[in-house]
């Protein structure tokens, strides 16, 4: 069966509560590339999560600020099952609204671009800044754009990634060009990583250390392609 | 006219500016016409299922009552977003055909899975 966006299918978790996982990018990402977007459906949220989840039919919630890039299946490596539930209408479009705020798409795109605000001592990966991940891929640390807002990034000791790549030459809004166009943003593989999992010290990080905000804009735009957002953003006017 | 030194090369002379008079205001009036042409109508034949959407304007969710201009204005102005929708739609498969052979790609997201599992993300 195809991976179609809207659909939830069963999730191979360590978590208790995480129950499956909302395929959020778009259908011809689905249909051509081994991994998928996925927001993980789950039985509880913490309150810091709120504001970003949302609340479906079945009573389990949506949780966008877990957005993460899955292996698909046939992948030997997938965690997704089966088909579990088909998402209303309404539903998606409430799901595609809380993804689309947790992603400063209304905050980039919006007339007179804003910046997350950064909270208290900055002891988390800041939006908007470039940092190396763990593990090391093919013997080298990536680079990774931090795209989920700093409050986020404070209170669940997580934060969304986007991998930065100069492998792909082909123009297209999926692939923004970023750092003055040394660099693409790979926003179909946007996954949140507990904070443990990036470097944050100062002799670890790349250079340039920060993306500016044209990049953020551009990340943004690509969003709205390959996790299919256009109408979303329509609606928060944008 | 008056330092033309024959009657032949006199009325030779009013003949090429009558010719230059008249494609210019042919030229005039063809630029017009095509403008407007392309602007606003154009003669086409129109049948199968556009034919049918003309008589039944409620098929393709336009009021009954709705006239055949109207129809076929809408018809056109969807047919040409779908075109151009298309032709983006091929540029980003492209895309992700060049990214799918990036070396880092599936063992980036592979990576990263593992750390959001380990790290109770999901």
């Amino acid at each position: 069966m195809p991976i179609a966006r809207g659909t939830i299918r069963a999730l191979s978790s360590e978590d208790p509560d995480t129950t499956g996982g909302l395929i959020i990018t778009n259908d011809r990402w689905n249909a051509n590339m081994s991994w998928v977007g996925v927001i993980p459906v789950r039985r509880a949220v913490e309150p810091y999560e709120a504001p970003y989840s949302v609340q479906l039919g079945s009573g389990l919630f949506a949780t966008t600020g877990r957005i993460v890039a899955l292996a698909a299946p046939p992948h030997p490596h997938t965690r997704l099952g089966p088909v579990e539930a088909v998402l209303t209408a309404d539903e998606l479009v409430r799901c595609e609204d809380a993804l689309c705020r947790f992603l400063q798409i209304p905050l980039l795109l919006g007339a007179g671009t804003r910046i997350p605000p950064v909270l208290g001592a900055v002891t988390y990966p800041l939006w908007g800044e470039i940092y190396n991940a763990e593990p090391p891929i093919n013997g080298e640390r990536k680079r990774y754009v931090v795209v989920s807002p700093n409050p986020w990034n404070a209170a669940s000791g997580s934060a969304t990634l986007v991998r930065t790549t100069s492998q792909v030459k082909r123009d297209s809004a999926a692939f923004p060009l970023i750092q003055g166009a040394a660099a693409r943003a790979c926003c179909g593989e946007a996954t949140t990583v507990p904070n443990t999992a990036i470097r944050m010290a100062g002799r670890d990080r790349p250079t340039p250390m920060t993306t500016t905000r044209a990049d953020m804009v551009s990340i943004a735009r690509g969003f709205l392609v390959t996790h299919d957002l256009r109408s979303a953003a329509t609606r928060a006017g944008v | 006219m008056s330092a033309t030194p024959t009657g032949r090369a006199s009325c030779g002379l009013r003949a090429f500016r009558f010719l230059a008079l008249q494609q210019e205001l042919l030229h005039n009036v063809r630029m017009g016409s095509v403008e407007r042409g392309v602007a606003a109508r154009v003669s086409v034949p129109v049948t199968g299922d556009v034919a049918e959407a003309v008589k039944h304007p409620e098929r393709i969710g336009l009021p009954k009552d709705t006239s055949a201009a109207k129809v076929l204005s809408y018809a056109a102005s969807v047919g040409v977003a779908r075109v151009r929708q298309d032709a983006l739609e091929r540029a980003e498969l492209a895309a992700y055909a060049e990214y799918a052979h990036d070396p880092d790609a599936e063992a980036s997201v592979l990576a990263l899975q593992e750390a959001a599992v380990a790290g109770r993300v999901l």
